[in-house]
C-alpha cells in the first residue's frame, strides 16, 4: 500500500522537501511507516522523531487524515492515509 | 475603569464599527497592560499591532543590540541604529506610533529573576521568544498567577498560534512537555512570516479581552505559507503534566 508522509517545521528543512510517498506493506502501524520515512533523513531527523528508545517523542504533533493519534497507540495505516508530522516551532 | 478621551475615539472608530468589539472592547484595550516576551520577528510586530490598536500599557523585555541578520523580519528596529539596544529602538517606533502608550521597557530577556514579577503586572501575556526555556518560565508564571497567554510560533514559511487559559486549556508544556530535541537557535524565515504570526496573535489578545468571536483556546492553528494551506489542530491537556495538572485538580474541566 501507499501512503503519504507530510512534513512540517525542522523535519520540512532536513527533508528539503514537503512530502514523501511510501510503499508499506498492509497492515503496518503509523510508527512503523514514520521510521520507514525518516531513514534517508539520517540521525538529525530520527533525533526529532523518536526518542532513545523508538517511541514517537511528545513533542512531536502526528495526524493522520488531519487528526491527531494517540502516539502511545500509533494506530494501522490504511492505503491512502496522509502522516502529517508537526515538529515544535518557536520564535525570535 | 478608565474612559476613552475624544482623541482615543477618532483614533479607534474604524475599528470601534467592528460587530461585537466597539467602545467597550476599545475600553478593554486601554484598560490593559499586556506583557511581550521579546521585540523581534514576532514580538516587534506584536507589540505594534497592540499600540495601533491602543493597548493601554506594554512590558517588553529583551536584551542585547541590533544585529543585520536581525533586519528582515524585526521590523521595529531601524537600519541607523545597528549595533544599539533593540529595546530602546521599540519604545521608540511605538511611542511615535501611539504617545499614548506607556511602555515599560525591561533591557533583558524574560528570566528566572524577572519572571513572576512581570507576568505579576500584565491582564495578558504574549509568548514571541526563540528559546524554549524562556517560553517554558512564562508559561509556568502564567500557569501560577492564572494569566492568559497567547502563545506565538514561527519556522521558515510556516507559523503556530495558540491561546492558553490556566484552568480552562492545556498549557504549553502540554503541548511542548520537553525542550526538542535537535532544536536550534538560529533557523531559516521571512519576516512576512513571523508578522503573519504575530498579527494571527494579536488578534486571538484582543478577541479574549474583548469578547469577541471565537478564539483558539485549546486548539492550534498552524498554517503553511509555502502551500497557503492550515490546520486547527484540537489540543489535549496532559493528567500528569508537571506544570499545570494541579490546576485542574482544584477545578476540573
Ligand atoms: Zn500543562
Amino acid at each position: 500500500m501507499q501512503v503519504t508522509m507530510r512534513y512540517f517545521g525542522q523535519l520540512r528543512h532536513l527533508a528539503g522537501r514537503d512530502e514523501d510517498t511510501i510503499h508499506l506493506e498492509t497492515g503496518v502501524t503509523a510508527l512503523s511507516a514514520i521510521r520507514a520515512a525518516m531513514a534517508p533523513y539520517g540521525e538529525a531527523a530520527a533525533l526529532i522523531v523518536m526518542d532513545a528508545s523508538g517511541a514517537l517523542r511528545p513533542s512531536l504533533m502526528v495526524l493522520i487524515n488531519d487528526a491527531p493519534i494517540d502516539k502511545e497507540t500509533p494506530p494501522t495505516l490504511q492505503s491512502g492515509d496522509i502522516i502529517t508530522l508537526l515538529c515544535a516551532i518557536s520564535g525570535g | 475603569m478608565q474612559a476613552l478621551t475624544d482623541e482615543e475615539r477618532a483614533v479607534y472608530e474604524w475599528q470601534m464599527w467592528t460587530r461585537d468589539f466597539g467602545e467597550a472592547g476599545q475600553q478593554a484595550l486601554k484598560n490593559t497592560t499586556a506583557l511581550v516576551s521579546r521585540v523581534g520577528g514576532l514580538g516587534g510586530p506584536v507589540c505594534l499591532e497592540l499600540a495601533a490598536a491602543g493597548i493601554g500599557r506594554l512590558i517588553i523585555a529583551h536584551g542585547g543590540n541590533l544585529k543585520p541578520s536581525d533586519l528582515n523580519r524585526q521590523i521595529l528596529m531601524s537600519h541607523e541604529h545597528l549595533g544599539t539596544p533593540r529595546i530602546e529602538q521599540a519604545k521608540a517606533r511605538l511611542l511615535a506610533l501611539n504617545p499614548r502608550l506607556e511602555v515599560s521597557a525591561v533591557a533583558s530577556n524574560i528570566s528566572k529573576e524577572n519572571v513572576d514579577r512581570l507576568v505579576g503586572e500584565a491582564g495578558i501575556v504574549f509568548d514571541c521568544a526563540p528559546l524554549f526555556e524562556e517560553r517554558f518560565l512564562l508559561n509556568r508564571a502564567c500557569v501560577t498567577q492564572r494569566k492568559p497567554m497567547i502563545d506565538c510560533a514561527m519556522f521558515s514559511m510556516e507559523g503556530q498560534v495558540t491561546t492558553i487559559v490556566p484552568g480552562e486549556t492545556p498549557c504549553l508544556q502540554c503541548i511542548y512537555p520537553e525542550i526538542p530535541p535537535g532544536w536550534k537557535r538560529e533557523f531559516p524565515v521571512f519576516g512576512a512570516v513571523s508578522c503573519a504570526a504575530a498579527c494571527y496573535g494579536v488578534m486571538e489578545g484582543i478577541k479574549h479581552l474583548s469578547g469577541m468571536g471565537a478564539s483558539l483556546k485549546g486548539q492550534m492553528l498552524y498554517f503553511d505559507m509555502r502551500n497557503m494551506t492550515s490546520y486547527r489542530l484540537p489540543l489535549q491537556r496532559r493528567p500528569d503534566c508537571p506544570i499545570c495538572s494541579q490546576l485542574w485538580k482544584v477545578s476540573p474541566p
